[in-house]
């Protein structure tokens, strides 16, 4: 949404004609209900309220808008998002761009994100289009913590009678997670009908999962101080802002001040999280035996399912001697142990066999050119 | 001249050390001859430093367990050494054995010590064990130690143990679902999973689905 905003202005024609134009103040909120589906999550209604302003004057741009979202759990989110932008004069076919944005969400009691980038681009226009290429720096901060952002933007966009495209690629950094988006974007608009969408596909990532996504959204002015707003899709993780990818379908109305502004959708993000199954990593491989570990009273009760004859753990809450484990049932094997709070290692050997990491542990590499499963106890 | 009739005597002291250790502790006998002076005398550094030396000889004695050759051993309990001095530099000279224990393995997974500090000044009079354990293996599990530290950190102020341990068992889960683990982490702290209540401390005890 914000590389679409990027070159907003010029599709609208203000690079041509700046000195013309007063300067003019829109804006709209939308009244919105939504159903959101995170993986491994329960399917959830959720309304919300987003304001939304522009102000314009000559090659600048300043842009703020709010979303304040009321989960069926009774849980509230909300975010907001202060965006500025101006324009150098041309010089022949370019044109410089300064940019800045500044937001901030927040969701129940817990630490909230805040970012702060700013971007320098350089437009290149010709007739019908154009292409620009964008650096942006920034920081975001989740709670204390903080990650310097950089990215790098290679866009291109035309207008096609009634419909604007844009396509674009960026590589971005977030502390150590890094991703690069392919995105393609489109608007059309006939009568009182604007239709855009979004196809995107996460390439290459660290960290931030990988996969396609997409949105549509269609805009049908009722008046024009009123209209109905549709949309529905699936995005992409954001680490700047701390949201991570989900689905989403709404439908809301837009009350309009001053004139329609151009669409906006029902952003996402704020929504938080689902996630791609498609995005993850490699599913680790099978372990053949589990372990349950329930600790009480300073003891720890291990509890091995396997397919074995004979099955021992060994960890530093046994100072790493095997111990074999008792039969409990078909294919279940269980001791208990005496353990101190902390991180602790632990292994399991079938029937003699290697030192293995049990499922229902985190695998680690130990120092020895193995593996060794971390667990915890309160 | 000097300096070498200093190392040998250095040396010497070490071996007299290591042997008088390894003499008085059984478990030793579980080491490799090559590698119990060495460790021997790495124990007694961590001792006199007044760092958990027990620590360092469960580590020699699962590498024992492993069958890995002598070398392998001392450098994963050097390593550990400098991870336990680091951990108690960031966490203070009042950490407990536990704290340090935990500490050492999260730096030894990526989280910079100054993450550990801020830790401490957030829970100054709580302990830190379980949300330093549960920092250490958010980063085992793959969140990138930078998110891993911020997600802890962000939630020490508000968080008990129980409810870390329930905020690891939903990163976890999640992971387990195809989320990558650094969404996983930022998904568990915005929808506050970690406060779900759970009447299993177990590791592998499920979490029911929610809503946000």
């Amino acid at each position: 949404m914000r590389r679409w905003r990027a070159w907003l202005p010029l599709a609208l024609g203000l690079p041509a004609t700046p000195a013309l134009l007063p300067s003019q103040l829109t804006g709209a909120v939308d009244l919105t209900a939504a159903n959101v589906h995170y993986d491994g999550f329960l399917p959830s209604f959720a309304a919300s309220l987003s304001p939304a302003a522009r102000w314009q004057q000559g090659l600048f741009t300043l842009d703020a808008r709010a979303t304040v979202l009321w989960f069926e759990s009774g849980n509230t989110s909300s975010q907001g998002l202060v965006a500025a932008s101006a324009f150098t004069p041309a010089l022949g076919r370019w044109r410089g761009e300064l940019a800045a944005t500044a937001g901030a969400s927040s969701y129940e009691r817990f630490a909230s994100y805040r970012d702060a980038l700013s971007a320098v681009r350089i437009h290149f226009l010709a007739p019908g289009g154009g292409v620009w290429v964008g650096a942006t720096l920034g920081l975001t901060v989740f709670g204390s913590d903080s990650r310097p952002v950089r990215a790098a933007t290679l866009a291109a966009w035309t207008v096609r009678r009634a419909a604007t495209f844009t396509a674009s690629i960026t590589a971005t950094h977030v502390g150590d997670t890094t991703y690069a988006d392919l995105s393609g974007l489109g608007e059309w608009t006939r009568g009182n009908v604007i239709l855009d969408g979004a196809l995107g596909a996460r390439m290459w990532s660290r960290f931030a999962g990988r996969g396609v996504y997409g949105e549509a959204s269609a805009v049908v002015a009722l008046r024009p101080t009123l209209a109905l707003v549709f949309a529905g899709g699936r995005y992409a993780t954001d680490p700047t802002r701390g949201s991570v990818a989900g689905r989403y379908v709404s439908a809301g109305v837009r009350i309009v001040g001053l004139r329609p502004p151009r669409p906006e959708r029902f952003d996402p993000g704020a929504l938080s999280a689902s996630f791609h199954r498609g995005a993850a990593a490699a599913d680790p491989p099978a372990a053949p035996v589990s372990i349950e570990v329930t600790n009480a009273g300073g003891t720890c009760t291990f509890v091995v399912h396997a397919a074995a004859t004979q099955v021992e753990i060994a960890s530093d809450v046994s100072g790493w001697q095997p111990v074999l484990l008792a039969p409990a049932g078909a294919d279940t094997w269980t001791v208990t142990l005496p353990v101190t709070p902390g991180l602790h290692r632990l292994n399991v050997r079938l029937d003699g066999g290697a030192w293995l990491v049990p499922g229902g542990l985190t695998p680690v590499a130990d120092e020895f050119g193995g593996s060794v499963g971390l667990f915890v106890v309160r | 001249m000097t300096t070498l009739r200093t190392a040998a005597l250095t040396a010497a002291l070490a071996a007299l050390v290591a042997a008088h250790a390894a003499a008085q502790d059984p478990r030793f006998e579980r080491l490799d001859t090559g590698a119990r002076a060495a460790v021997a005398a790495l124990v007694d550094s961590a001792r006199q430093s007044g760092l958990p030396a027990e620590a360092l000889i469960d580590r020699a004695l699962e590498g024992a367990a492993k069958q890995a050759p002598a070398p392998r051993i001392i450098a994963a309990l050097t390593t550990l050494l400098a991870n336990l001095r680091g951990a108690r530099a960031a966490l203070g000279a009042a950490a407990t054995t536990p704290e340090l224990e935990a500490g050492a393995s999260a730096i030894h997974l990526g989280v910079p010590p100054s993450a550990l500090t801020r830790l401490r000044t957030i829970r100054s009079r709580q302990p830190l064990t379980i949300a330093l354990s549960v920092m250490a293996d958010l980063a085992a599990r793959g969140v990138p130690p930078d998110s891993a530290a911020a997600a802890v950190l962000a939630l020490a102020a508000s968080l008990r143990d129980d409810q870390f341990l329930a905020f690891r068992r939903s990163v976890e889960r999640d992971i387990e679902l195809g989320a990558p683990p650094a969404a996983a982490a930022s998904s568990s702290v915005r929808l506050g999973a970690g406060v779900v209540p759970t009447s299993s401390g177990g590791p592998s005890s499920s979490i029911p689905p929610r809503r946000p």
